[in-house]
């Protein structure tokens, strides 16, 4: 038997209800009440204690102090650490040295410090000449871990140009991307469009709908003009910061791609995915540190928690897709589509290489995008045999999903597929349509399952990006409306301190 | 999936019309003056959780439990007047619990062992008689698992699991911030995992 993981451990750990005590019990211990309660707490005690507390509170107050110190040398150093995280990178060899790569570069940079400085909002997309032809870089960026000197470079040179001069320049390109938002950019069908600006176009229009929109402006406008002019040293070290902020972003947004459904309709993923994010991100919120980009993955966040798809009533596995538009949305065409499945917790019947299909229909949907995946992703391709899963092994994938202008309701947008063996050898497929009538739900009116799953999901982006605290007070808002429908979850209720904390440790 | 217990709230409360921490604390504020009515709520609030934790502690004896939730309750009004209010009282509470649990087991006639797997009384109301048994005895494999664990991870996440106390209630106890409390957690899956592991195979 494979180790259990800890989520494994967790459910059992939390499994079984809670046994009911024998009758009489209570009555006994009514009974074994002492007459005299009070006892003890006679008044030279108190006195005592009193004193004693004194005591207590003067050295609280002076280990509150010290520590109060501690913790602000110990929240400094990260940011240190990023220095040299970026210094590191910064004498790696470049290998990508096209001028159109730079420019693509230059353009993810400034994504990257556009959303760290105006809370999400997106840059203008390029023309689609160049995001089709610049593709490829991209994707190479997309695909290695380690990628990002150029773009730091780039967000190098841009160091010299003043606070002032940014801010403008963001505002900016926040008008210009209002713009686009409005009138969706024909490039999204240009095959395949580049991820960073995918990303950027769906992520960030949410925000600029985020009712606090207008007061977070007015923040920043503030900042933007009276801001005092930082000591050099801590300009330089402000700048170090900022662009590791840039490089880290630009990293984070040039993956998770945009695929075009013309040229791929099918998307696989993992049913198994390691666990070790969410104990990272979380165990780093908690010390007060931002966790390291690269720890957060946004499926293994997505699936910590447990989403109400229902145990099989017959068979090995149930699989269940729904859809609603996204919250994050910079047109009406973006949705997110949720596929849970969940596996017999029947022992006997055994699920053996399960094997999970997404198959887009390029009649309906434009372009898709699987959250995450991004280091767990040659997890299909490396194990073409599937996965063998345990029973009770759930799963949930979500998908950001661009539908077609004028798709009719009765439309397919997909279809679901799940190939497995059973225990006896026996070969089989569970198949779901999804269509456009499954797909259109309002977010509000969307399950409590999905608004979770997209919450999560954008908590990560925002931990990727490094984004601002203004994002994260609005994720927080989200957050207390979700919460308030997962009353009594101890991991929906870690998640909300978790995303208190981001809003505390973000700039 | 989630046993929720009707108390005390893991999320620590705060969002709720009726918090419970508060109406705890004005409880034992009159219980301090002597108010038996109070005590008596106390404990009809309380009894339930202690009660589940200590059924779980003793692998399923409810016998057992109950014998060793009284001794608890005994101890604890015992001990009020060192109660100095700097955690819950139904935290203060499991943790009399749990020491009362650790005596017994360390007794010289102690009936129940942290090495002996024992047996694991199966609840009528749970239907089918296979997932049953499986279920039982996972709970039986798990609880010497966890009985196995060093005591500060073995507190933790009992504590954690089935006395339903949240990390921050556990953490004042410790005197240990909530992320020691969380890293014991991690600590803890880990050597369960691999305890796990080992007894399946």
């Amino acid at each position: 038997m494979t180790r259990p993981d800890r989520n494994d451990i967790e459910r059992m750990l939390a499994a079984g209800d809670a046994p009911k005590p024998p009758e009489g019990l209570l009555e006994r211990l009514h009974a074994d009440i002492p007459e005299d309660l009070a006892t003890g707490v006679k008044e030279e005690k108190r006195e005592i204690s009193f004193w004693r507390q004194g005591w207590l509170a003067a050295a609280s107050l002076i280990a509150v102090v010290g520590m109060g110190y501690v913790m602000l040398r110990v929240f400094d150093t990260p940011e240190f650490q990023n220095e040299a995280f970026v210094a590191e990178r910064a004498t790696a060899p470049s290998t990508e040295t096209s001028p159109r790569a730079e420019a693509l570069s230059e353009f993810d940079a400034d994504a990257a410090g556009v959303g760290n400085e105006l809370g999400g909002t997106a840059p203008a997309a390029p023309s689609s000449a160049a995001m089709s032809k610049d593709f490829p870089v991209t994707q190479v960026a997309s695909d290695d871990a380690r990628t990002g000197p150029e773009s730091f470079s780039r967000a190098q040179k841009r160091q010299g140009a003043s606070r002032d001069e940014e801010y403008r320049e963001s505002f900016e390109v926040t008008g210009r991307e209002r713009v686009t938002a409005a009138a969706p950019a024909p490039a999204a069908l240009a095959p395949p469009p580049p991820p960073a600006a995918a990303q950027a176009e769906g992520r960030a229009g949410a925000f600029a709908q985020e009712p606090a929109n207008d007061r977070l402006e007015e923040t920043r406008a503030e900042r933007s003009v009276s801001a005092p002019r930082p000591t050099p040293a801590l300009a330089a070290r402000t700048d170090a910061a900022k662009s590791a902020d840039r490089s880290i972003t630009a990293r984070a947004m040039s993956t998770g791609e945009l695929v075009d459904t013309e040229a791929d309709p099918v998307s696989t993923f993992g049913l198994r995915l390691p666990d070790s994010s969410w104990a990272l991100v979380s165990s780093a919120l908690m010390n007060g540190r931002l966790p390291v980009p690269e720890s957060v993955r946004p499926e293994e966040l997505i699936n910590y928690f447990r989403y109400s798809d229902t145990e099989p009533a017959r068979g090995e596995v149930t699989l269940r897709t729904e859809g609603a538009e996204s919250p994050m949305r910079a047109d009406a065409s973006e949705h997110l589509l949720r596929v849970g499945v969940r596996v017999s917790s029947n022992p006997d019947l055994a699920v053996r290489g399960a094997k999970m299909q997404v198959e887009f229909n390029p009649d309906s949907v434009e372009a898709y995008r699987l959250v995450g995946y991004e280091q767990n992703k040659g997890r299909s391709a490396a194990m073409p045999q599937g996965d063998d899963l345990a029973p009770g092994h759930r799963v949930t994938a979500l998908y950001e999903v661009r539908v077609g202008p004028e798709v009719a309701t009765s439309a397919q947008v997909g279809t679901v597929r799940l190939q497995y063996e059973t225990g006896k050898g026996e070969k089989k497929e569970v198949e779901q349509v999804i269509r456009k009538s499954d797909m259109g739900r309002s977010w509000s009116d969307a399950s409590r399952d999905l608004q979770l799953a997209g919450l999560v999901s954008d908590w990560a982006s925002l931990l990727q990006r490094r984004g601002s605290q203004a994002e994260a007070a609005a994720l927080g808002r989200r957050a207390a409306a979700v919460s308030g429908k997962w009353e009594g979850d101890r991991r929906v209720a870690e998640l909300v301190d978790l995303i208190r904390a981001t809003a505390e440790l973000l700039p | 999936m989630n046993t929720i217990l009707s108390f005390p709230s893991r999320d620590g409360g705060g969002t709720t019309l009726t918090d419970p921490e508060a109406d705890e604390a004005e409880l034992v504020r009159s219980l301090r003056e002597g108010d038996r009515n109070a005590a008596e709520e106390l404990v009809t609030i309380t009894y339930q959780t202690i009660y589940a934790s200590l059924f779980r502690l003793c692998g399923g004896d409810g016998d057992l439990a109950a014998d060793l939730t009284q001794e608890s309750y005994r101890r604890a009004w015992a001990a009020l007047p060192q109660f100095r209010g700097g955690s819950r009282f139904s935290t203060w509470l499991y943790r009399i619990a749990y020491t009362t649990f650790l005596n017994h087991v360390r007794r010289p006639r102690r009936v129940v062992s942290m090495d002996e797997e024992a047996a694991v009384q199966v609840q009528d109301s749970r239907p089918g008689a296979e997932e049953l048994l499986a279920s039982a005895e996972e709970a039986g494999i798990l609880r010497r698992a966890v009985l196995a664990l060093p005591d500060e991870l073995r507190f933790t996440v009992t504590a954690h699991f089935w006395g339903g106390l949240a990390v921050r209630e556990i953490a004042e106890l410790e005197h240990v911030t909530g992320a020691a409390i969380r890293k014991r957690l991690h600590k803890a899956f880990d050597m369960l995992g691999v305890t796990l592991s080992g007894e399946a195979s």
